[in-house]
Protein backbone atom coordinates (compact mmCIF):
# COMPACT_ATOMS: atom_id res chain seq x y z
CA UNK A 1 0.00 0.00 0.00
CA UNK A 2 1.49 3.92 -0.86
CA UNK A 3 2.85 5.76 1.95
CA UNK A 4 -0.72 8.01 1.62
CA UNK A 5 -2.72 5.43 1.76
CA UNK A 6 -1.26 3.82 5.21
CA UNK A 7 -0.06 7.08 7.06
CA UNK A 8 -1.58 7.89 10.25
CA UNK A 9 -3.80 4.62 10.06
CA UNK A 10 -3.71 1.18 11.47
CA UNK A 11 -4.57 -1.09 8.84
CA UNK A 12 -6.58 -3.90 9.02
CA UNK A 13 -5.07 -7.15 10.70
CA UNK A 14 -7.22 -9.81 9.56
CA UNK A 15 -5.52 -12.84 7.68
CA UNK A 16 -7.01 -15.46 5.87
CA UNK A 17 -10.73 -16.19 5.13
CA UNK A 18 -11.40 -13.80 7.63
CA UNK A 19 -10.33 -10.58 5.77
CA UNK A 20 -13.10 -8.16 6.19
CA UNK A 21 -15.61 -9.78 8.87
CA UNK A 22 -14.96 -7.74 11.07
CA UNK A 23 -16.20 -4.87 9.53
CA UNK A 24 -18.88 -6.74 7.34
CA UNK A 25 -20.17 -8.20 10.90
CA UNK A 26 -20.34 -4.40 11.92
CA UNK A 27 -22.03 -3.71 8.78
CA UNK A 28 -24.70 -6.65 9.11
CA UNK A 29 -24.99 -5.59 13.06
CA UNK A 30 -25.62 -1.80 12.31
CA UNK A 31 -28.49 -3.43 9.88
CA UNK A 32 -30.13 -4.87 12.35
CA UNK A 33 -29.70 -2.84 15.66
CA UNK A 34 -28.99 0.40 15.08
CA UNK A 35 -31.93 0.78 12.68
CA UNK A 36 -36.09 0.16 13.80
CA UNK A 37 -35.38 -3.33 12.21
CA UNK A 38 -34.74 -5.15 15.66
CA UNK A 39 -37.47 -3.88 17.59
CA UNK A 40 -40.11 -4.54 14.82
CA UNK A 41 -38.95 -7.83 14.38
CA UNK A 42 -39.43 -8.04 18.11
CA UNK A 43 -42.57 -6.31 18.20
CA UNK A 44 -43.94 -9.18 15.34
CA UNK A 45 -42.75 -12.27 17.84
CA UNK A 46 -44.30 -10.91 20.75
CA UNK A 47 -47.42 -10.56 19.24
CA UNK A 48 -47.25 -14.15 17.30
CA UNK A 49 -46.06 -15.75 20.15
CA UNK A 50 -46.52 -13.79 23.68
CA UNK A 51 -49.79 -12.51 23.31
CA UNK A 52 -51.37 -15.49 21.68
CA UNK A 53 -50.01 -17.65 24.57
CA UNK A 54 -51.78 -15.15 27.42
CA UNK A 55 -54.26 -15.81 25.18
CA UNK A 56 -54.07 -19.30 25.46
CA UNK A 57 -52.78 -19.37 28.83
CA UNK A 58 -56.14 -17.51 30.09
CA UNK A 59 -58.46 -19.37 28.04
CA UNK A 60 -57.04 -23.05 29.30
CA UNK A 61 -57.33 -21.64 32.75
CA UNK A 62 -61.06 -20.66 32.42
CA UNK A 63 -61.69 -23.58 30.57
CA UNK A 64 -59.80 -25.73 33.32
CA UNK A 65 -62.48 -23.91 35.74
CA UNK A 66 -65.58 -25.40 33.82
CA UNK A 67 -63.93 -28.77 33.95
CA UNK A 68 -62.62 -29.07 30.29
CA UNK A 69 -59.72 -29.76 28.77
CA UNK A 70 -57.40 -27.55 26.30
CA UNK A 71 -53.71 -28.67 25.41
CA UNK A 72 -50.91 -27.66 27.57
CA UNK A 73 -49.70 -23.92 26.77
CA UNK A 74 -45.78 -25.65 26.75
CA UNK A 75 -46.88 -27.72 24.17
CA UNK A 76 -49.21 -24.58 22.33
CA UNK A 77 -45.55 -22.65 22.74
CA UNK A 78 -43.57 -25.54 20.99
CA UNK A 79 -46.11 -24.74 18.15
CA UNK A 80 -46.19 -21.34 18.08
CA UNK A 81 -42.33 -20.94 18.71
CA UNK A 82 -41.43 -23.86 16.39
CA UNK A 83 -43.64 -23.85 13.35
CA UNK A 84 -44.23 -20.02 13.02
CA UNK A 85 -40.96 -18.77 13.78
CA UNK A 86 -39.90 -21.24 10.66
CA UNK A 87 -42.14 -19.70 8.31
CA UNK A 88 -40.77 -16.34 9.55
CA UNK A 89 -37.29 -17.30 9.24
CA UNK A 90 -37.90 -18.73 5.67
CA UNK A 91 -39.63 -15.09 4.74
CA UNK A 92 -36.52 -13.33 6.84
CA UNK A 93 -33.56 -14.95 5.00
CA UNK A 94 -34.99 -15.58 1.91
CA UNK A 95 -33.75 -12.58 0.77
CA UNK A 96 -30.32 -12.37 2.23
CA UNK A 97 -28.22 -13.49 -0.48
CA UNK A 98 -30.14 -13.46 -3.46
CA UNK A 99 -31.34 -9.78 -2.81
CA UNK A 100 -27.53 -8.68 -2.36
CA UNK A 101 -26.69 -10.91 -5.39
CA UNK A 102 -29.53 -9.27 -7.40
CA UNK A 103 -28.84 -5.49 -5.93
CA UNK A 104 -25.19 -5.66 -7.15
CA UNK A 105 -24.61 -4.64 -3.23
CA UNK A 106 -22.63 -8.40 -2.81
CA UNK A 107 -20.57 -7.54 -5.99
CA UNK A 108 -19.60 -4.02 -4.63
CA UNK A 109 -18.89 -5.24 -1.33
CA UNK A 110 -16.34 -8.31 -2.74
CA UNK A 111 -14.49 -6.07 -4.65
CA UNK A 112 -13.04 -4.56 -1.52
CA UNK A 113 -10.37 -6.81 0.55
CA UNK A 114 -12.87 -9.38 1.87
CA UNK A 115 -13.75 -13.15 1.31
CA UNK A 116 -16.42 -14.81 0.00
CA UNK A 117 -16.49 -16.64 3.42
CA UNK A 118 -16.64 -13.84 5.53
CA UNK A 119 -18.89 -12.74 3.12
CA UNK A 120 -21.47 -15.26 4.11
CA UNK A 121 -20.37 -16.27 7.69
CA UNK A 122 -21.16 -12.26 8.12
CA UNK A 123 -24.66 -13.10 7.21
CA UNK A 124 -25.37 -16.33 8.99
CA UNK A 125 -23.80 -15.02 12.01
CA UNK A 126 -25.38 -11.76 13.02
CA UNK A 127 -29.28 -12.83 10.74
CA UNK A 128 -29.35 -16.19 13.29
CA UNK A 129 -28.19 -13.94 16.68
CA UNK A 130 -30.84 -10.90 15.54
CA UNK A 131 -33.75 -14.23 14.62
CA UNK A 132 -32.66 -15.85 17.75
CA UNK A 133 -32.70 -12.90 19.77
CA UNK A 134 -36.37 -11.43 18.97
CA UNK A 135 -38.13 -14.95 18.19
CA UNK A 136 -36.84 -17.28 20.52
CA UNK A 137 -34.90 -16.15 23.24
CA UNK A 138 -36.45 -12.72 24.24
CA UNK A 139 -40.21 -14.34 23.43
CA UNK A 140 -39.39 -17.51 25.06
CA UNK A 141 -38.03 -15.18 28.48
CA UNK A 142 -41.30 -13.80 27.96
CA UNK A 143 -43.12 -17.24 28.18
CA UNK A 144 -41.60 -18.89 30.88
CA UNK A 145 -42.63 -15.79 33.00
CA UNK A 146 -46.25 -15.58 31.93
CA UNK A 147 -46.49 -19.07 32.52
CA UNK A 148 -44.72 -18.92 36.40
CA UNK A 149 -46.78 -15.56 36.77
CA UNK A 150 -50.25 -16.44 35.38
CA UNK A 151 -50.60 -20.41 34.94
CA UNK A 152 -51.24 -23.55 36.82
CA UNK A 153 -48.16 -24.98 35.54
CA UNK A 154 -46.09 -22.49 37.41
CA UNK A 155 -42.68 -21.74 37.55
CA UNK A 156 -40.48 -24.86 35.53
CA UNK A 157 -36.85 -25.34 35.90
CA UNK A 158 -35.11 -22.86 34.99
CA UNK A 159 -32.51 -25.24 33.79
CA UNK A 160 -34.76 -27.01 31.79
CA UNK A 161 -36.70 -24.25 30.41
CA UNK A 162 -32.97 -23.20 28.93
CA UNK A 163 -32.20 -26.53 27.26
CA UNK A 164 -35.69 -26.44 25.69
CA UNK A 165 -35.10 -23.05 24.07
CA UNK A 166 -31.58 -24.50 22.86
CA UNK A 167 -33.76 -27.13 21.23
CA UNK A 168 -36.58 -24.67 20.03
CA UNK A 169 -32.93 -22.51 18.97
CA UNK A 170 -31.21 -25.16 17.14
CA UNK A 171 -34.67 -26.27 15.22
CA UNK A 172 -34.79 -22.25 14.15
CA UNK A 173 -31.14 -22.46 12.88
CA UNK A 174 -31.84 -25.51 10.65
CA UNK A 175 -34.45 -23.19 9.03
CA UNK A 176 -31.88 -20.33 9.02
CA UNK A 177 -28.92 -22.23 7.25
CA UNK A 178 -31.26 -24.30 5.09
CA UNK A 179 -32.50 -20.86 3.26
CA UNK A 180 -29.06 -19.56 3.61
CA UNK A 181 -27.35 -22.33 1.78
CA UNK A 182 -30.77 -22.05 -1.21
CA UNK A 183 -29.69 -18.19 -0.97
CA UNK A 184 -26.23 -19.29 -2.34
CA UNK A 185 -27.60 -22.05 -4.81
CA UNK A 186 -30.57 -20.66 -6.65
CA UNK A 187 -31.33 -16.89 -8.24
CA UNK A 188 -35.07 -17.29 -7.64
CA UNK A 189 -36.38 -16.52 -4.43
CA UNK A 190 -39.70 -18.19 -4.97
CA UNK A 191 -37.00 -21.73 -5.00
CA UNK A 192 -35.14 -20.23 -2.24
CA UNK A 193 -38.43 -20.44 -0.11
CA UNK A 194 -40.44 -22.97 -1.67
CA UNK A 195 -37.79 -25.62 -1.31
CA UNK A 196 -37.87 -25.34 2.90
CA UNK A 197 -41.75 -24.99 2.84
CA UNK A 198 -42.13 -28.50 1.05
CA UNK A 199 -39.18 -29.74 2.88
CA UNK A 200 -41.10 -28.22 6.32
CA UNK A 201 -44.18 -30.33 4.95
CA UNK A 202 -42.24 -33.38 4.57
CA UNK A 203 -41.20 -33.78 7.95
CA UNK A 204 -44.27 -32.88 9.47
CA UNK A 205 -46.91 -34.60 7.57
CA UNK A 206 -44.75 -37.23 5.72
CA UNK A 207 -44.04 -39.67 8.98
CA UNK A 208 -47.34 -41.04 8.48
CA UNK A 209 -45.83 -42.79 5.35
CA UNK A 210 -42.33 -42.97 6.29
CA UNK A 211 -42.14 -43.16 9.81
CA UNK A 212 -38.60 -43.42 10.65
CA UNK A 213 -38.32 -39.37 8.92
CA UNK A 214 -39.20 -38.51 12.50
CA UNK A 215 -35.77 -39.51 13.66
CA UNK A 216 -33.80 -37.26 11.47
CA UNK A 217 -36.69 -34.70 11.69
CA UNK A 218 -35.70 -31.39 12.55
CA UNK A 219 -39.43 -30.68 13.74
CA UNK A 220 -39.40 -33.00 16.81
CA UNK A 221 -37.06 -30.15 18.34
CA UNK A 222 -39.13 -27.81 19.21
CA UNK A 223 -42.86 -29.42 17.98
CA UNK A 224 -44.31 -33.25 17.73
CA UNK A 225 -45.34 -33.53 14.45
CA UNK A 226 -47.65 -36.57 16.69
CA UNK A 227 -47.69 -35.72 20.07
CA UNK A 228 -50.35 -38.85 21.06
CA UNK A 229 -46.86 -40.92 20.12
CA UNK A 230 -43.75 -38.67 21.12
CA UNK A 231 -42.60 -35.28 22.58
CA UNK A 232 -40.81 -32.89 21.65
CA UNK A 233 -37.38 -32.77 23.10
CA UNK A 234 -38.29 -28.97 24.03
CA UNK A 235 -41.01 -30.02 25.85
CA UNK A 236 -39.10 -33.20 27.58
CA UNK A 237 -36.33 -30.84 28.87
CA UNK A 238 -39.09 -27.97 30.06
CA UNK A 239 -41.22 -30.70 31.67
CA UNK A 240 -38.31 -32.92 32.96
CA UNK A 241 -40.03 -35.96 30.59
CA UNK A 242 -37.85 -38.80 29.05
CA UNK A 243 -36.36 -37.95 25.98
CA UNK A 244 -37.86 -40.27 22.89
CA UNK A 245 -34.67 -39.75 20.78
CA UNK A 246 -31.48 -38.30 20.53
CA UNK A 247 -30.83 -38.64 16.82
CA UNK A 248 -33.03 -35.72 15.53
CA UNK A 249 -30.87 -33.79 17.53
CA UNK A 250 -28.04 -34.93 16.10
CA UNK A 251 -29.29 -34.92 12.69
CA UNK A 252 -30.58 -31.54 12.97
CA UNK A 253 -26.45 -30.38 14.35
CA UNK A 254 -25.17 -32.30 10.96
CA UNK A 255 -27.84 -31.11 8.32
CA UNK A 256 -27.25 -27.24 10.08
CA UNK A 257 -23.74 -27.72 9.35
CA UNK A 258 -23.39 -29.41 6.07
CA UNK A 259 -25.85 -26.41 5.09
CA UNK A 260 -22.99 -23.93 6.07
CA UNK A 261 -20.79 -25.57 4.55
CA UNK A 262 -21.86 -26.00 0.97
CA UNK A 263 -23.49 -22.23 1.41
CA UNK A 264 -19.86 -21.03 1.53
CA UNK A 265 -18.24 -23.56 -1.16
CA UNK A 266 -20.98 -22.60 -3.71
CA UNK A 267 -20.62 -18.84 -2.82
CA UNK A 268 -16.76 -19.14 -3.48
CA UNK A 269 -17.42 -20.55 -6.31
CA UNK A 270 -20.14 -17.97 -7.69
CA UNK A 271 -19.48 -14.73 -10.43
CA UNK A 272 -20.70 -11.33 -9.65
CA UNK B 1 8.77 -1.85 -20.96
CA UNK B 2 9.99 -3.74 -17.83
CA UNK B 3 7.20 -5.93 -15.93
CA UNK B 4 7.68 -3.95 -13.10
CA UNK B 5 6.98 -0.72 -14.84
CA UNK B 6 3.13 -2.44 -15.01
CA UNK B 7 0.41 -2.38 -12.94
CA UNK B 8 -1.92 -4.41 -15.16
CA UNK B 9 -0.61 -7.38 -17.16
CA UNK B 10 -2.63 -10.32 -18.56
CA UNK B 11 -1.66 -13.12 -20.75
CA UNK B 12 -4.12 -14.48 -22.74
CA UNK B 13 -6.61 -13.74 -20.54
CA UNK B 14 -10.00 -15.31 -21.70
CA UNK B 15 -13.88 -15.69 -20.13
CA UNK B 16 -16.92 -17.51 -21.81
CA UNK B 17 -20.35 -17.66 -20.42
CA UNK B 18 -21.88 -20.70 -21.77
CA UNK B 19 -21.29 -20.46 -25.67
CA UNK B 20 -20.62 -16.98 -25.58
CA UNK B 21 -16.78 -16.14 -25.53
CA UNK B 22 -17.02 -12.65 -24.12
CA UNK B 23 -13.31 -12.11 -23.88
CA UNK B 24 -10.89 -13.83 -25.96
CA UNK B 25 -6.99 -13.97 -25.33
CA UNK B 26 -6.25 -10.24 -23.67
CA UNK B 27 -2.77 -9.29 -23.05
CA UNK B 28 -3.43 -5.78 -21.80
CA UNK B 29 -0.49 -4.03 -20.28
CA UNK B 30 -1.04 -1.16 -18.55
CA UNK B 31 1.98 1.18 -17.05
CA UNK B 32 2.65 2.73 -13.52
CA UNK B 33 1.27 6.62 -12.97
CA UNK B 34 -0.81 6.38 -16.28
CA UNK B 35 -4.30 7.44 -17.05
CA UNK B 36 -5.14 4.12 -19.17
CA UNK B 37 -8.47 4.49 -21.15
CA UNK B 38 -9.63 1.03 -22.36
CA UNK B 39 -12.35 1.86 -24.90
CA UNK B 40 -14.62 -0.46 -26.86
CA UNK B 41 -18.43 -0.62 -27.92
CA UNK B 42 -21.23 -1.87 -25.66
CA UNK B 43 -20.74 -5.38 -25.11
CA UNK B 44 -16.72 -5.71 -26.34
CA UNK B 45 -15.73 -7.02 -22.73
CA UNK B 46 -14.92 -4.01 -21.09
CA UNK B 47 -16.53 -4.59 -18.15
CA UNK B 48 -15.97 -8.65 -17.79
CA UNK B 49 -12.15 -7.68 -17.72
CA UNK B 50 -13.08 -5.55 -15.27
CA UNK B 51 -14.55 -7.88 -13.25
CA UNK B 52 -11.89 -10.77 -13.82
CA UNK B 53 -8.89 -8.21 -12.56
CA UNK B 54 -11.12 -7.93 -9.38
CA UNK B 55 -11.64 -11.49 -8.95
CA UNK B 56 -15.39 -11.07 -9.19
CA UNK B 57 -15.46 -13.67 -12.31
CA UNK B 58 -13.02 -16.56 -12.91
CA UNK B 59 -11.19 -16.64 -15.97
CA UNK B 60 -11.70 -19.41 -18.33
CA UNK B 61 -8.27 -19.52 -19.68
CA UNK B 62 -5.02 -17.26 -19.13
CA UNK B 63 -4.76 -15.08 -16.14
CA UNK B 64 -2.73 -12.11 -14.98
CA UNK B 65 -1.06 -9.92 -12.39
CA UNK B 66 -1.72 -6.55 -10.52
CA UNK B 67 1.06 -5.32 -8.86
CA UNK B 68 2.78 -8.67 -9.88
CA UNK B 69 0.50 -10.61 -7.61
CA UNK B 70 -1.84 -13.01 -9.33
CA UNK B 71 -5.28 -11.85 -10.02
CA UNK B 72 -6.55 -15.66 -9.35
CA UNK B 73 -5.04 -16.86 -6.13
CA UNK B 74 -3.91 -13.20 -4.68
CA UNK B 75 -7.03 -11.69 -5.36
CA UNK B 76 -8.16 -9.98 -2.33
CA UNK B 77 -4.52 -8.88 -1.16
CA UNK B 78 -4.56 -7.21 -4.84
CA UNK B 79 -8.25 -5.29 -4.10
CA UNK B 80 -6.67 -4.19 -0.99
CA UNK B 81 -4.48 -1.40 -3.09
CA UNK B 82 -7.31 -0.96 -5.41
CA UNK B 83 -10.57 1.20 -5.50
CA UNK B 84 -13.13 0.66 -7.79
CA UNK B 85 -16.38 2.35 -9.08
CA UNK B 86 -18.99 -0.19 -10.70
CA UNK B 87 -20.70 0.93 -13.84
CA UNK B 88 -24.07 0.55 -11.67
CA UNK B 89 -23.44 2.05 -8.27
CA UNK B 90 -25.35 -0.32 -5.83
CA UNK B 91 -25.13 0.75 -2.26
CA UNK B 92 -27.10 -0.15 1.37
CA UNK B 93 -30.12 2.26 0.79
CA UNK B 94 -30.82 2.39 4.47
CA UNK B 95 -26.61 3.69 5.00
CA UNK B 96 -25.75 7.63 4.58
CA UNK B 97 -23.01 8.54 2.03
CA UNK B 98 -21.18 9.58 5.25
CA UNK B 99 -22.14 5.78 6.63
CA UNK B 100 -20.88 4.27 3.00
CA UNK B 101 -18.09 5.68 3.02
CA UNK B 102 -16.75 4.95 6.58
CA UNK B 103 -17.64 1.36 6.09
CA UNK B 104 -15.90 1.57 3.02
CA UNK B 105 -12.91 2.67 4.50
CA UNK B 106 -13.35 0.15 8.00
CA UNK B 107 -12.43 -2.58 4.92
CA UNK B 108 -9.06 -0.91 4.53
CA UNK B 109 -8.40 0.64 7.94
CA UNK B 110 -8.95 -0.53 11.17
CA UNK B 111 -8.40 3.19 13.33
CA UNK B 112 -7.78 5.31 14.76
CA UNK B 113 -11.40 6.44 14.15
CA UNK B 114 -10.17 10.45 14.30
CA UNK B 115 -8.41 9.60 10.95
CA UNK B 116 -11.13 7.63 9.20
CA UNK B 117 -13.55 10.44 10.52
CA UNK B 118 -11.12 12.72 8.73
CA UNK B 119 -10.51 10.83 5.52
CA UNK B 120 -14.66 10.37 5.11
CA UNK B 121 -15.09 14.33 5.31
CA UNK B 122 -12.06 14.79 2.54
CA UNK B 123 -14.02 12.59 0.30
CA UNK B 124 -17.24 14.13 1.32
CA UNK B 125 -15.65 17.83 0.20
CA UNK B 126 -13.62 15.79 -2.88
CA UNK B 127 -16.70 14.45 -4.42
CA UNK B 128 -19.35 18.00 -2.92
CA UNK B 129 -21.06 15.52 -0.83
CA UNK B 130 -21.40 18.08 1.66
CA UNK B 131 -25.02 19.15 2.40
CA UNK B 132 -26.22 15.95 1.76
CA UNK B 133 -24.17 13.08 3.83
CA UNK B 134 -26.26 12.75 6.11
CA UNK B 135 -28.69 11.70 4.31
CA UNK B 136 -29.92 8.06 3.67
CA UNK B 137 -28.76 7.26 -0.43
CA UNK B 138 -32.29 6.22 -1.13
CA UNK B 139 -33.23 9.42 -1.72
CA UNK B 140 -29.86 10.22 -3.85
CA UNK B 141 -30.41 10.88 -7.40
CA UNK B 142 -28.11 9.49 -10.27
CA UNK B 143 -25.51 11.60 -10.10
CA UNK B 144 -25.16 12.06 -6.88
CA UNK B 145 -25.07 7.85 -6.80
CA UNK B 146 -22.29 8.68 -9.12
CA UNK B 147 -20.37 10.97 -6.94
CA UNK B 148 -20.36 8.59 -4.12
CA UNK B 149 -19.19 6.15 -5.99
CA UNK B 150 -15.94 7.93 -6.89
CA UNK B 151 -15.35 9.17 -2.93
CA UNK B 152 -15.91 5.29 -1.79
CA UNK B 153 -13.15 4.42 -4.64
CA UNK B 154 -10.60 6.83 -3.38
CA UNK B 155 -11.47 6.51 0.27
CA UNK B 156 -7.98 4.38 0.61
CA UNK B 157 -6.36 6.56 -1.67
CA UNK B 158 -5.61 3.29 -3.68
CA UNK B 159 -2.28 2.52 -5.78
CA UNK B 160 -4.76 1.39 -8.51
CA UNK B 161 -8.47 3.17 -9.36
CA UNK B 162 -10.46 0.91 -11.71
CA UNK B 163 -13.42 3.07 -12.88
CA UNK B 164 -16.25 1.62 -14.67
CA UNK B 165 -17.64 4.81 -17.20
CA UNK B 166 -17.12 7.45 -14.00
CA UNK B 167 -18.40 10.00 -15.85
CA UNK B 168 -22.36 8.56 -16.53
CA UNK B 169 -24.96 10.55 -14.93
CA UNK B 170 -22.85 13.08 -14.20
CA UNK B 171 -23.75 16.92 -15.35
CA UNK B 172 -21.24 18.67 -16.69
CA UNK B 173 -19.86 20.01 -13.94
CA UNK B 174 -19.73 16.99 -12.28
CA UNK B 175 -17.87 15.27 -15.48
CA UNK B 176 -15.27 18.04 -15.26
CA UNK B 177 -14.57 17.65 -11.90
CA UNK B 178 -14.12 13.71 -12.11
CA UNK B 179 -11.76 14.38 -14.81
CA UNK B 180 -9.51 16.88 -12.14
CA UNK B 181 -10.24 13.98 -9.74
CA UNK B 182 -8.03 11.50 -12.23
CA UNK B 183 -5.70 13.97 -13.20
CA UNK B 184 -4.92 14.95 -9.78
CA UNK B 185 -5.02 10.99 -8.75
CA UNK B 186 -1.94 10.10 -11.65
CA UNK B 187 0.92 11.77 -8.73
CA UNK B 188 0.72 8.87 -6.77
CA UNK B 189 -1.81 6.02 -8.25
CA UNK B 190 -2.66 4.49 -11.54
CA UNK B 191 -6.40 4.82 -13.16
CA UNK B 192 -7.75 2.55 -15.30
CA UNK B 193 -11.23 3.48 -16.61
CA UNK B 194 -13.92 2.18 -19.12
CA UNK B 195 -15.48 5.21 -21.06
CA UNK B 196 -18.05 6.27 -23.85
CA UNK B 197 -17.18 9.93 -23.65
CA UNK B 198 -14.51 9.83 -26.32
CA UNK B 199 -13.64 13.79 -25.61
CA UNK B 200 -12.48 13.15 -21.86
CA UNK B 201 -10.30 10.39 -22.96
CA UNK B 202 -8.44 12.72 -25.40
CA UNK B 203 -8.26 15.36 -22.83
CA UNK B 204 -6.94 12.89 -20.03
CA UNK B 205 -5.69 10.21 -20.80
CA UNK B 206 -2.08 8.80 -21.79
CA UNK B 207 -2.50 5.55 -22.76
CA UNK B 208 -5.75 3.59 -24.87
CA UNK B 209 -6.54 0.32 -25.40
CA UNK B 210 -9.86 -0.68 -27.76
CA UNK B 211 -11.74 -4.24 -27.63
CA UNK B 212 -14.32 -5.17 -30.04
CA UNK B 213 -15.79 -8.53 -29.50
CA UNK B 214 -13.79 -9.65 -26.93
CA UNK B 215 -10.96 -8.92 -28.82
CA UNK B 216 -8.21 -6.47 -28.32
CA UNK B 217 -7.69 -4.42 -31.31
CA UNK B 218 -5.40 -2.11 -30.21
CA UNK B 219 -3.46 -0.77 -27.41
CA UNK B 220 -1.05 2.21 -27.82
CA UNK B 221 -0.40 6.21 -26.23
CA UNK B 222 -3.18 8.46 -27.12
CA UNK B 223 -0.54 10.80 -29.58
CA UNK B 224 0.22 7.49 -31.91
CA UNK B 225 -3.20 6.90 -31.84
CA UNK B 226 -4.22 10.22 -32.95
CA UNK B 227 -0.99 10.51 -35.19
CA UNK B 228 -0.66 7.17 -36.92
CA UNK B 229 -3.27 4.33 -36.60
CA UNK B 230 -5.22 5.97 -40.03
CA UNK B 231 -5.16 7.37 -43.23
CA UNK B 232 -4.23 10.87 -43.39
CA UNK B 233 -6.94 12.47 -45.30
CA UNK B 234 -7.29 15.40 -47.68
CA UNK B 235 -10.71 17.09 -48.21
CA UNK B 236 -11.01 18.65 -51.37
CA UNK B 237 -13.90 21.15 -53.26
CA UNK B 238 -13.42 21.23 -56.46
CA UNK B 239 -15.33 22.14 -59.98
CA UNK B 240 -14.72 21.22 -63.50
CA UNK B 241 -14.31 18.10 -65.34
CA UNK B 242 -12.94 15.93 -62.45
CA UNK B 243 -13.12 12.69 -63.85
CA UNK B 244 -9.41 12.69 -65.62
CA UNK B 245 -8.65 14.15 -62.49
CA UNK B 246 -9.54 11.57 -60.21
CA UNK B 247 -8.23 8.52 -62.67
CA UNK B 248 -5.25 9.99 -62.41
CA UNK B 249 -5.10 10.57 -58.42
CA UNK B 250 -6.24 7.29 -57.39
CA UNK B 251 -3.43 5.63 -59.38
CA UNK B 252 -0.82 7.09 -57.02
CA UNK B 253 0.35 4.62 -55.04
CA UNK B 254 0.44 6.73 -52.24
CA UNK B 255 -3.43 6.94 -52.38
CA UNK B 256 -5.79 4.55 -50.77
CA UNK B 257 -9.20 5.93 -51.81
CA UNK B 258 -11.36 8.57 -52.64
CA UNK B 259 -14.99 9.22 -51.25
CA UNK B 260 -16.59 11.31 -53.69
CA UNK B 261 -19.71 13.39 -52.99
CA UNK B 262 -21.29 16.25 -54.70
CA UNK B 263 -24.07 19.77 -54.36
CA UNK B 264 -24.55 21.47 -57.48
CA UNK B 265 -21.77 21.59 -59.44
CA UNK B 266 -19.62 21.25 -56.24
CA UNK B 267 -17.72 18.32 -56.27
CA UNK B 268 -15.86 17.37 -52.70
CA UNK B 269 -13.26 14.39 -52.43
CA UNK B 270 -11.90 12.98 -49.28
CA UNK B 271 -8.65 11.68 -50.29
CA UNK B 272 -7.27 9.06 -47.97
CA UNK B 273 -3.51 8.68 -48.50
CA UNK B 274 -0.60 6.58 -46.94
CA UNK B 275 2.26 8.52 -47.44
CA UNK B 276 1.92 12.62 -46.39
CA UNK B 277 4.99 13.59 -47.39
CA UNK B 278 4.35 12.31 -50.78
CA UNK B 279 0.97 13.79 -50.81
CA UNK B 280 2.11 17.51 -49.51
CA UNK B 281 4.09 17.21 -52.58
CA UNK B 282 2.32 15.93 -55.27
CA UNK B 283 -1.91 16.10 -54.65
CA UNK B 284 -2.32 20.07 -55.26
CA UNK B 285 0.20 19.70 -58.28
CA UNK B 286 -1.83 17.02 -59.71
CA UNK B 287 -5.11 18.88 -59.39
CA UNK B 288 -3.80 21.97 -60.57
CA UNK B 289 -2.30 19.93 -63.46
CA UNK B 290 -6.05 18.45 -64.45
CA UNK B 291 -7.65 21.93 -64.67
CA UNK B 292 -10.16 22.06 -62.11
CA UNK B 293 -10.92 24.50 -60.17
CA UNK B 294 -10.40 24.01 -56.82
CA UNK B 295 -12.31 26.20 -54.02
CA UNK B 296 -11.21 24.34 -50.79
CA UNK B 297 -7.99 22.05 -49.88
CA UNK B 298 -7.51 21.11 -46.42
CA UNK B 299 -5.76 18.42 -44.53
CA UNK B 300 -8.40 16.43 -42.23
CA UNK B 301 -8.12 16.71 -38.65
CA UNK B 302 -8.70 13.45 -37.04
CA UNK B 303 -9.92 13.01 -33.34
CA UNK B 304 -10.59 10.18 -31.45
CA UNK B 305 -14.32 9.78 -32.11
CA UNK B 306 -12.90 9.28 -35.83
CA UNK B 307 -10.12 7.11 -34.48
CA UNK B 308 -12.15 4.88 -32.66
CA UNK B 309 -14.97 4.63 -35.57
CA UNK B 310 -12.41 3.65 -38.03
CA UNK B 311 -10.61 1.05 -36.09
CA UNK B 312 -14.19 -0.30 -34.62
CA UNK B 313 -14.97 -0.30 -38.56
CA UNK B 314 -12.21 -1.96 -39.80
CA UNK B 315 -12.18 -5.17 -36.62
CA UNK B 316 -15.12 -5.92 -37.70
CA UNK B 317 -14.33 -6.46 -41.63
Amino acid sequence: MSAIASGQFQLVAEKGWRRGLGNLLQGEYSAWFKSSKWWKHLAMWFSIINLMMVILILASTKIAQEGGEMPEPIFMYGIFGGMFVAFGVMIIMQRVLIAEKHSGTAAWVLSKPVTRTSFVVSRLVVNSIAILLTSVIVPGVIFYMTLGLFSDTGWLPPLGFIAGLLMISLHTFFWIALVLMMGSLFESMGVVIAVPMVLFFIFWMGTGVIPALIYISPLLLAFSPDSGQMSALSVSFMTGAPVFSWLPLIATVVFSVIFVAVAIWRFNRQEF
Amino acid sequence: MNSNDLVISTEGLSKSFGEVQALKSLNLRVPQKSIFAFLGPNGAGKTTTIKLLLGLVKPTSGGGKIFGKDIIHESVDIRANIGYLPQDTHFYEHMSARQTLEYTAKFFYAGPQSEIDKRVNEMIELVGLEGKADRPIKGFSGGERQRLGIGQAEVNYPDLLILDEPAANLDPQGRRDVLEVMSRIRKHATVFYCTHILDDVQRVSDQVAIVNHGELVTQTSIEELLAGTGDVIYSVTLTGDAQSAYTQIRQQPWVSGIETSQEGDQITWQVSVTDEVAAKDQLMNLLVASGVKISNFSRKEQNLEDVFINIIERSQK
